[in-house]
């Protein structure tokens, strides 16, 4: 039986959802095939519910990156800096949107110009006047709700959803804020109007946040010629030449290796496995990995570090915790262009305190006055941040030559952070600090989580197949197809130059959603 | 010649299994009576009448599954309750709840053990989560279903808006 469709898909998260969607919307008759590495994992599962809220893992994170140091790893930092594999991505049907905590926030404009304004990173070939309409097709298909009164890049349309308010802690620390001349903000949040907000958004029972696993279900369900494989894992791209026309792939289910053709093939299988597929896609016409000419492939691996500053407040004496599963208070007032050459700052709460596990005191026998006591006594409260650092072509993401689980090949990333770095942030953690002071808070200097710069963490991994307007400096071009290749493209945070100081997925969404357009109404029908 | 008391008797760690025919209503009946005593025994002045659908379809929900099925532990939680309420009544709430501290699999060995590890232990963490946590104050809490973000009063505790 011959496996020929009109385009093929790598992955199934967000980014390939979204282009699958826009394409078959505008043109039903066209076959689409969709391949994902991962299992699938139930949503709404009342007994995983529970399993969850009672304390036990969802299902979806034994998918996981084991790190060096478990029994099995499969993914290796190499570099100077020890770089955090865990919980940064799910390899299931519906990818990271699985877990992710719907954080939906557009980069600002000088984020697309870095180079030419600081000489650092590079240059997007876009504007943000040329993603502006898709970050609002893209917030109006995740329901994301924020305040149109943030500071934050202009905006032609107000924001689908309203904000969800400050917790009463949060707006405690708004005070802070702007006692230091910051001025706090909402946490735009994509959840659908139907959020009963029960605080278990990881595992939600009602799907009131976005996962592509949903979105995906209705697809195949509204387009008969639209196929999904998971637990079928890529192994290489075929090549003829300047075109690609299908791919090889281990079906995980019967352990056989099967090829898979089509006229048009979308790579979006994130920024670890993306540029993996590529450099194991050799021919004679690309020795150095498919779309490698120019050795750029897996080079340039950012993402975010977080700082945190936690401190003691002697009382919580209305017994303060919690009460979502995710911050709202933000601020973007060092997300700005005097900061950008240093490295720009996206600060948030920091959702876990005040914590009093008030279960698991009870578990441990402690009695209702032991419990009073820690609820109402001294609490501490947290900032959080992200702070931007800048691609550098030594710091490379490649396959390793062992096999880990869903056939993957290991994962080797080498990662040295820049030199200034950790000057920058010890001066941003005094900054935070200071916030929290002002609103009565102690750091104590002899506690190291006091004041912490964390180790890069996988989660927001970008630019390893950065895209651009010079084959040589770059992987894709503006409308993320490879260089050289005719009908290859890649959508992913891969391409991101530069991967800003806020989260990534709602840029991501939004040049998936400009990608699928493109396909459809610039290259003649798609395919 | 001592003998060891039922509720002392090991019976090693793994998840008990066994009949698997459902719980009784007597079974039932006994497994709500931990489950509010929880509210008792921490003064968590909560409608636990009002709690009752939900920690029933946890019950239920714990008990559908081939792998993890808690039915075996639920019937060990009930006979070890009814001995302990028959010859330990006095003493019945200090030696469940705040002598008898398992938080690890690998320390559960008695029929005791199996009763708070698999079983009173999640009904603590439900109690607080389907109300309990409203008695240190605040109105949603991870599992509690807080209400929609479109209603006149926010599901969360606010302050001033700046």
């Amino acid at each position: 039986m011959s496996d020929e469709s009109d385009v093929l898909l790598i992955g199934s998260g967000v980014a390939a959802t979204l282009v699958a969607e826009t394409m078959l919307r505008a043109k039903p008759s066209l076959s689409v095939k969709m391949l994902e590495a991962g299992p699938r994992f139930p949503l709404r599962d009342r007994r995983d519910w529970w399993d969850y809220v009672l304390g036990e893992d969802p299902q979806y994170r034994s998918t996981y990156d084991q790190e060096s140091g478990t029994p099995s790893p499969e993914s290796f930092s190499r570099g100077q800096t020890k770089w955090l594999f865990r919980e940064s991505r799910v390899r299931a049907f519906g990818g990271s949107t699985m877990h992710w905590g719907g954080w939906s926030l557009r980069f600002k404009e000088e984020d697309f110009e870095a180079y030419s304004r600081v000489k650092r990173g590079a240059d997007w070939p876009i504007t943000y006047a040329d993603i502006e309409p898709w970050y609002e097709k893209a917030e109006s298909v995740l329901s994301v709700g924020g305040d149109n009164a943030d500071e934050g890049p202009w905006r032609k349309n107000p924001f689908p959803q309203p904000s969800f308010p400050w917790s009463v802690q949060e707006s405690f620390i708004a005070k802070g804020f702007v006692e230091r001349g910051l001025k706090p903000g909402h946490m735009p949040i994509a959840r659908f109007a139907r959020c009963m907000t029960t605080g278990t958004c990881k595992y939600c029972p009602i799907a009131s946040r976005y996962t592509a696993q949903d979105h995906l279900d209705l697809l195949a369900e509204a387009f008969q010629s639209f196929k999904i494989q998971s637990s079928a894992t890529v192994l290489e791209i075929l090549a003829d030449g300047p075109r690609v026309n299908g791919v090889r792939y281990l079906d995980l289910t019967t352990g056989e290796t099967s090829e898979a053709y089509a006229g048009t093939i979308i790579l979006a299988a994130g920024a670890y496995e993306s540029p993996k597929i590529l450099l194991r896609s050799v021919t004679p016409d690309w020795p150095n990995g498919l779309g490698n000419r120019h050795d750029q492939v897996g080079r340039y691996a950012v993402t975010h570090t977080m700082l945190r500053v936690l401190a003691r407040f002697p009382e919580n004496k209305d017994g303060w915790f919690q009460e979502y599963d995710f911050p709202t208070l933000m601020s973007r007032s060092w997300d700005t262009p005097d900061r950008q050459k240093d490295g720009k700052v996206f600060l948030f709460n920091n959702r876990s305190y005040p914590r009093v596990d008030l279960a698991g005191e009870m578990i441990r026998g402690k009695r209702r006055l032991d419990i009073d006591r820690m609820q109402y006594g001294a609490m501490y409260l947290g900032l959080d941040a992200f702070i931007e650092e800048f691609g550098d072509y030594s710091n490379t993401i490649r396959p390793g030559n062992a096999t880990g689980r869903f056939g993957l090949p290991t994962t080797e990333v080498t990662f040295s952070r820049h030199e200034d770095l950790e000057k920058v942030a010890g001066k941003v953690l005094d900054e935070m600090g200071a916030i929290l002071e002002k609103i009565g808070g102690t750091i104590d200097p002899m506690d190291r989580n006091g004041k912490r710069l964390m180790n890069p963490r996988g989660d927001h991994t970008s630019g390893t197949c950065r895209m651009g307007s010079d084959p040589s400096r770059s992987v894709t071009n503006a409308n993320l197809k490879v260089h050289e290749v005719d009908n290859l493209y890649i959508c992913s945070n891969a391409v991101f130059p530069t991967a800003a100081a806020v989260n990534p997925t709602l840029t991501l969404s939004a040049l998936a959603l400009r990608l699928g357009d493109h396909l459809i109404h610039n290259t003649g029908g798609g395919v | 010649m001592n003998t060891i008391e039922y509720h002392l008797e090991e019976i090693g760690p793994e998840i008990l299994t066994g009949d698997k025919s459902g719980l009784s209503d007597n079974a039932l009946t006994v497994l709500w009576e931990i489950f509010i005593r929880v509210g008792h025994v921490w003064e968590l002045k909560v409608n636990a009448s009002e709690m009752r659908s939900r920690w029933f379809d946890m019950i239920e929900s714990r008990m559908i599954k081939d792998s993890g099925d808690y039915s075996a532990e639920y019937m060990n939680a009930v006979t070890v309750w009814r001995y302990l309420e028959a010859h330990h009544s006095q003493d019945l709430d200090k030696i469940v709840f705040f002598e008898t501290i398992v938080t690890a699999s690998s320390s559960v060995k008695t029929r005791l053990d199996h009763a708070k590890f698999f079983i009173i232990n999640d009904f603590i963490k439900c109690f607080i989560l389907l109300s309990g946590f409203k008695e240190f104050g605040g109105k949603n809490y991870k599992g509690f279903m807080g209400g929609s973000r479109r209603a006149d009063e926010p599901p969360i505790r606010t302050g001033d808006i700046l």
